[in-house]
Order: structure tokens, then C-alpha cells, then sequence
């Protein structure tokens, strides 16, 4: 049945509004949105997300994870990969922070995965944090570039760690599909992986 | 706590000089820069600095850095500009070909009228020579609030086509 008045009404200065606003705040669209996430159930070698290139309304994705690995010795590397290209088209970049000690960084080139920080094993109390950001990636002009901002920590051990790192994919290609798996292990139950979009 | 995109340069055909974001809204509490650059020096790394309300005076900053797997920390106690430029955005020698930056810049508090506070993730790789991150932290004294951010090379050289700068309010 469709509405032929309206009782009642915030509005009390008497102005006429053809804004649906009125007498609200002013909406502003978020340019930061969570677009998807994957939350393992279950034991799980690796994680994709594909379709990322429908995601045309963002100039930028930002990669989340919190994640732990069934190693059971040590913290173990996150990799991630583009498009499905597992040739050596890769490098990385870190600079970090191990347990108080002096701060270090190491660098390898022509690699098969941008070699992210670790995420803490089954044995650690801690869960691997990383948030990973992706610039331009739907561009064709450029190669695609991350930069990780990271921790983890490994209380079993005595020690923890904090990094930054970047990495580099060397492919003008757009992204359209993003694969992160480990060293040596797989995730477990409980790890989480969430796309966000920035305008 | 929401974020906004206020403005993106995308810096055409033959370059610029400098990527300058004017007319800063003043209804924010923090303001960040996403920078996807490249600059034409002929160098690994490019010049890259930046300035708020065209201030020439009254900035000091410090950083930690990565070149390959050397690390170092400057710092520039009474300086005239924020200067991130060995980790802030690559240069145009053969082994930067294509190569950009990925860079935040988080300018906290900035109507307030306290000393600005900024920082600076950045990085860029290079698969054949060296790579280079970092992350500074500095201030510029003033009470004023910021309303403009100038991102400036300052040896003349320019900031390539294609160089993607964006400037989001968070509030």
C-alpha cells in the first residue's frame, strides 16, 4: 500500500529538503571496503582469490592475514603469487627486527613467489600478522610492487618478530588472481585471509 | 574510523615536477597518501621529498632504513623538507625499468594545532642491482593546521608518466 502521509517528522526547522538526508549527517562513501575473506575450516595447502579483476571501482587492494602453519619447529614464510605465474619473476626485500637483537635485512632476487615474513607455527602462542598492500593493481603499465608490514610472535621460542618488507612481481600485467601458500607447511583451521579495496 | 578518498594525480605524458594536493579539507583527524611513483633521475633511487603549507623551515625527521642488506638511520635535525628520498620512490637507470614505489605517508592529527607528526612506510624493488625500504617518522613545527602537501624532486628531474598519487582523509 503506498504511504499517502506522514505523521510524524524530526525535521523542526520548517525548511523544505529534497535531500533524503535531512536532518542527517552528511553520507560519505568509504574509499577503504572489505571485499572478501576466506577462513579455513580445515587444514589447506594454499589460498586463492581470483576474480580480482572485477574489483574496477579500487585503484589499490590490501592484503590481510592472520595465520599460524602446522610446522612444528619454527615460524614459517608466507609466499604469494599473481596470476597463477610460479616462474622465477619475483623478489623481495626485508627489513627486520628478531627478538630485541639488531635490526638486519636481506634481499633475494629472481625468485618464484614474493617471499612474505613468516607466520608462527602450531607450537607458538602467537598467530602471524601481515597486512600487505598492493598498489596499482590493476594497472598495465606497471609492474606490481606489495609492501608488509608484519609480526609474528614465537613465544615458545623466547622470541619475536617484526618486519617490513616489500616485494615485486615483474609482469606489466594487471592482477587478477592472488595465491598465498608457505615454505614448507600448510595452514590451519582458523587462519584468516581478507581483501580490502581503497579507492 | 572511516577513510576517504579526497583526491588521486595520475601524472600524464612528459611528467611534473611536483605533485601538489591543495585545498585540504579540514574536517578530517588524519591524513594519508598512497604514492605508486617513479622519477626520471638517472640514478637507482629518485629524488623524492615533500613539504606541508609550503613551509621551507622547521622539519625534523628520522628513519631506518634497507638498502639490499645494509641497514641505516639518518636523521635531518633542522631541515627544509621531509626527505625520504633512498627508499621513497625509485629512479630511471636501466635496472628501474618499470619499477615503483609503494609508498604511505600518515599525517596525524593535521587540524590540530600542535607540531605535525608524519610517517613514511616505502619501498621499492629492483631485481637486478639493490632494493631499498624504509620508514621515517618526523614533524614540522607549526600550529597551523595543514591545507596543502607538496611532493616535490628537487634536481630539476620529474615524476614519470603513469606515477599514481592518492589522498585519503580519515575521520
Amino acid at each position: 500500500m503506498a504511504i499517502k502521509s506522514l505523521q510524524h517528522s524530526s525535521i523542526r526547522d520548517n525548511v523544505f529538503y529534497r535531500s533524503m538526508l535531512a536532518g542527517n549527517a552528511g553520507f560519505a562513501p568509504s574509499s577503504f571496503d572489505f571485499l572478501e575473506s576466506q577462513v579455513l575450516t580445515t587444514t589447506a595447502s594454499s589460498v586463492t582469490f581470483t576474480g580480482l579483476g572485477s574489483y574496477t571501482d579500487y585503484e589499490h587492494l590490501q592484503l590481510r592475514l592472520v595465520a599460524k602453519t602446522n610446522n612444528t619447529s619454527s615460524g614459517t614464510t608466507v609466499k604469494i603469487t599473481f596470476n597463477g605465474d610460479t616462474g622465477n619473476n619475483y623478489s623481495r626485500h626485508e627489513l627486520y627486527a628478531y627478538s630485541g637483537g639488531t635490526v638486519s635485512s636481506f634481499a633475494t632476487t629472481s625468485i618464484p613467489a614474493i617471499y612474505s615474513a613468516s607466520v608462527d607455527s602450531n607450537g607458538d602462542p602467537g598467530w602471524g600478522l601481515q597486512i600487505i598492500d598492493i598498489l596499482d593493481f590493476g594497472s598495465s603499465n606497471k609492474n606490481t610492487t606489495t609492501r608488509t608490514q608484519a609480526i609474528q610472535r614465537l613465544g615458545s621460542y623466547g622470541s619475536e618478530t617484526v618486519t617490513l618488507g616489500s616485494g615485486a612481481w615483474y609482469n606489466t600485467s594487471a592482477v587478477t588472481s592472488l595465491t598465498i601458500t608457505t615454505w614448507t607447511a600448510s595452514f590451519i583451521a582458523g587462519s584468516r585471509f581478507s581483501i580490502y579495496g581503497v579507492k | 574510523m572511516s577513510m576517504e578518498l579526497i583526491e588521486t594525480i595520475e601524472v600524464g605524458a612528459g611528467g611534473v615536477t611536483s605533485i601538489e594536493f591543495t585545498s585540504i579539507p579540514q574536517d578530517g583527524t588524519d591524513l594519508v597518501i598512497l604514492l605508486s611513483g617513479k622519477s626520471s633521475r638517472a640514478q637507482v633511487s629518485g629524488d623524492f621529498y615533500f613539504r606541508m603549507n609550503g613551509a621551507t623551515s622547521g622539519y625534523s625527521w628520522i628513519d631506518l632504513m634497507a638498502y639490499t642488506t645494509t641497514v641505516y638511520s639518518q636523521t635531518g635535525a633542522t631541515a627544509t623538507e621531509i626527505d625520504p628520498s633512498l627508499y621513497g620512490i625509485p629512479g630511471s637507470v636501466s635496472a628501474t625499468t618499470n619499477i615503483w614505489s609503494n609508498t604511505s605517508i600518515y599525517f596525524s592529527n593535521y587540524t590540530s594545532s600542535t607540531n605535525k607528526a608524519v610517517s613514511v612506510d616505502a619501498s621499492y624493488a629492483q631485481n637486478a642491482l639493490s632494493r631499498s625500504l624504509g620508514f621515517l617518522a618526523g614533524s614540522l613545527t607549526t600550529t597551523s593546521p595543514i591545507t596543502s602537501i607538496e611532493l616535490f624532486n628537487r634536481s630539476g628531474e620529474t615524476y614519470v608518466q603513469y606515477s599514481t598519487a592518492s589522498l585519503f582523509k580519515i575521520y
